[in-house]
């Protein structure tokens, strides 16, 4: 029996033309896919890394639907949508009506009914936002700002933009070490895959055995565990340091943070061990002293700042491209122009 | 009374374990000699004709939560698939824990409403709080033969041990549905690469095995007799395996989904493969099938859980378990003897003689029991229409099986 395949997430974010209309994970999209979304990003940021503003979705209405508290990633997309002139409504929703014993699908359907044309959806539980894509607001166009632990994709191609700017080098011949909390992270899953279809060919996942996730080692040749940090980050192009989240480890998976930042923490030690012109990117929220030293995150070889910059170039692109594939998929409008 | 003449029919009788090709009359749900007078004829070529069979999981939601099913329209499609004899865990609400009138109730219902027989087993523990032992005497003139504190946790092992004494004391059997709370913490998934790349939390295959080994141990220092059902993992049949061989009064079952199914089908968050134990990996599912081979794990049962449309309708770890399962349960079975696991009678003794053994009603099952009529050529497609249950949920949805249940003589 081969039923699976009915449910694969990219038949369900990808409109018959197979462009994006709904932005749920990277999982099943092409290089192609990414790259488009990277190259339309970059369409929105002139040569001195200002922002660009297009009046792509003029009349139309992004409601942020943010189930789980941001504060980052909510006004980036607010931003980013009031950059491309859509009326941005930020709805308060913290599990409030679903507290009063309303179902999520009845929350999202009175939302559809206000006139909304995209939602910007956060959840604490993984794949929701495909259920919403398949099951609840199929005409919505549906981006995912982040399910429980599956995927983070607009954080993945943010990453992906400041990557391909700040190294200038293709993404075959890069080294990539992420560290940290792999196991609990929609960050981490997103970039491996957004770097495998990227064309990466060398990924090194850096982690106690506790936070790695389990069967991680079946992603493939080009993603390599480490347990130890220093073999890790050696000769690396990029490292991408990622935030302990105490809030989703149910398990006694560590003894302390100070002895994770002795083990793993970026320090100018390690840091020395990679690339002289190593990039060090963190998706933040950043807990100085644990994953990553002050001296790091504010030092030369840090991107931090221009990972979030980036991130407003990059949810304009997936703002427009989903709306535009969604618009082609009612027949509103015959090929997507961006 | 009508007479029925079937010919040339496959009769499978897992009592007299005969396996014959002949012309048969029923009356009354019972096979007889001849007849003088026949109302009716078959032509039972290439058709098999098996006892009703004996489940010994499923829940039919009533009482307390008639939203996905009743003892009228579940007793009906067991039934109608040829299921006589159902037997049920405790956690209805309210719990059958001491109440002699809702036994009766509840068993009177499902005879009159859908035409089954319905077996209880009582709760272990008070309320299934985990804490203090339920009234097991009470249960056991009510009619109970077993107890078990269902999905429900202990709070410790102390309780287990005691109640474990107590149900031994009764001479009741002892059901458990293995399961370390705190090793499954809020799961809803395998935990292999599928769920790990989706995020979702999970149950690792130790969170079943620590269970059994532990109760094994404790079912060792009480003498009581044990059945442990829903077995999901590849390593649960070689404890299992371990403890008959030592001589250990334990029985056991599996799920027939577990016999096909994996968690490749929990890929994309298909909430319709959502179900406790989960689908767990090919090679578990190759060990599951091997246990049932070897009679390690006992008998197979259905698991059937009806769940109304709005319980999957949420994102998956937020979806209810479960899965329907009475209106695919002989087509499952059938494709288990055409892919050579089972010859057909084989098959048989495990959906019908064994588990009521394992049940402890073998004389009432050859009593009660009549006859399924089963095509197991027979083609169809697994839809709203052709699923009877009030419960619709099934992963198998749109997929065509082959073999079912045509008539049920009773």
């Amino acid at each position: 029996m081969h039923i699976a395949a009915l449910h694969q997430p990219s038949q369900v974010q990808l409109n018959q033309q197979g462009n994006l209309k709904h932005f749920l994970t990277i999982e099943g999209l092409s290089k192609e896919s990414l790259t488009k979304i990277l190259d339309t990003a970059q369409s929105f940021l002139d040569d001195n890394n200002n922002l660009i503003n297009r009046p792509l979705l003029e009349g139309l209405t992004v409601m942020n639907l943010f189930f789980e508290n941001s504060t980052r990633t909510r006004t980036t997309f607010e931003a980013a949508a009031k950059r491309l002139s859509a009326n941005v409504l930020n709805i308060d929703i913290a599990r409030s009506s679903t507290s009063k014993g309303e179902t999520l699908r009845d929350t999202l359907w009175n939302l559809e009914a206000m006139a909304a044309d995209i939602f910007v959806v956060r959840h604490s539980s993984s794949g929701a936002a495909h259920f919403i894509a398949k099951d609840v607001c199929p005409k919505v166009a549906i981006i995912n700002a982040g399910d429980g632990r599956h995927a983070h994709p607009t954080q993945a191609m943010l990453d992906m933009l400041t990557i391909r700017r700040e190294t200038k080098k293709p993404f075959e011949a890069l080294s990539v070490a992420i560290i940290g909390d792999i196991k609990h992270s929609r960050v981490a899953r997103s970039n491996v895959a957004a770097l495998q279809t990227l064309g990466c060919k060398d990924i090194r996942v850096i982690a106690p055995n506790t936070l790695l996730p389990v069967g991680f080692n079946e992603y493939g040749e080009n993603v390599r565990l480490f347990n130890k940090m220093d073999a890790g980050v050696t000769d690396c192009d990029v490292i991408i340091a990622l935030r302990i989240q105490n809030e989703r480890i149910d398990s006694p998976a560590l003894s302390s943070q100070s002895e994770f930042y002795k083990m793993y923490g970026l320090n100018k030690e390690r840091l020395a061990l990679a690339k002289p012109d190593c990039i060090v990117m963190h998706p933040g929220p950043m807990n100085r002293g644990v994953e990553i030293d002050s001296s790091i995150a504010d030092g030369d070889q840090s991107v931090i700042l221009k990972q979030v910059t980036n991130g407003i170039a990059v949810r304009m692109a997936v703002l427009a491209l989903a709306m535009q594939g969604q618009l082609q998929e009612q027949g509103l409008i015959e090929a997507i122009a961006l | 009374m009508s007479i029925v003449k079937i010919e040339n029919v496959r009769v499978l009788d897992p009592i007299q374990k005969t396996d014959q090709v002949k012309t048969v009359y029923i009356k009354n749900g019972k096979l007889v000699d001849s007849a003088d007078q026949i109302d009716e004829t078959i032509d039972g070529q290439g058709k098999w004709l098996m006892p009703t069979m004996v489940d010994l999981c499923a829940r039919l939601r009533e009482p307390g939560q008639q939203q996905h099913g009743t003892l009228k329209s579940e007793g009906k499609a067991a039934r109608a698939n040829g299921i006589l004899h159902v037997i049920t865990p405790p956690d209805s609400k309210p719990i059958v824990q001491d109440n002699g009138a809702l036994i009766h109730g509840l068993i009177e219902k499902a005879q009159l409403d859908g035409g089954i027989y319905l077996h209880i087993i009582g709760a272990q523990t008070q309320g299934l709080n985990g804490k203090q032992p339920a009234n097991m005497a009470g249960l056991k003139k009510g009619g109970c033969t077993a107890v078990s504190n269902a999905n429900a946790a202990f709070e410790n092992d102390d309780v287990v041990i005691r109640t474990l004494e107590y149900a031994a004391g009764l001479d009741l059997t002892v059901v458990f549905y293995a399961e370390e709370p705190q090793l499954a913490k809020d799961g809803c998934a395998h935990e292999g690469f599928i769920a790990s790349r989706q995020g979702l939390p999970m149950i690792p295959a130790i969170a079943e095995t620590v269970a059994i080994a532990k109760y094994l141990l404790m079912i060792e220092a009480t003498g009581v007799k044990a059945h442990f059902g829903l077995l999901s993992c590849g390593a649960s049949v070689d404890l299992i395996r371990a403890a008959k061989a030592k001589g250990l009064p334990v029985t056991s079952d599996v799920a027939m989904h577990q016999l096909h199914l994996t968690e490749q089908l929990t890929d994309g968050f298909n909430s319709l493969a959502h179900v406790r134990p989960p689908l767990r990996s090919e090679q578990d599912k190759a060990l599951l099938r091997q246990g049932v081979k070897e009679g390690v794990i006992d008998a197979i049962c259905t698991h059937h859980e009806p769940l109304s449309s709005s319980a999957k309708m949420a994102p998956f770890a937020e979806t209810q378990p479960g899965i329907t399962a009475f209106d695919t349960y002989v087509a499952l079975g059938v494709q288990l003897i055409q892919e050579s696991l089972f010859e057909p009678l084989e098959w048989v003794e495990k959906v019908t003689s064994i588990p009521a053994q394992v049940a402890n009603m073998t004389e009432r099952w050859q009593q009660e029991a009549g006859w399924v009529l089963v095509d197991p050529e027979l083609e169809w497609v697994v839809s709203k229409e052709t699923i009877l249950s009030q419960g619709k949920n099934t992963p198998l949805l749109g997929q065509t099986l082959k073999g079912k249940a045509v008539q049920t003589f009773i």
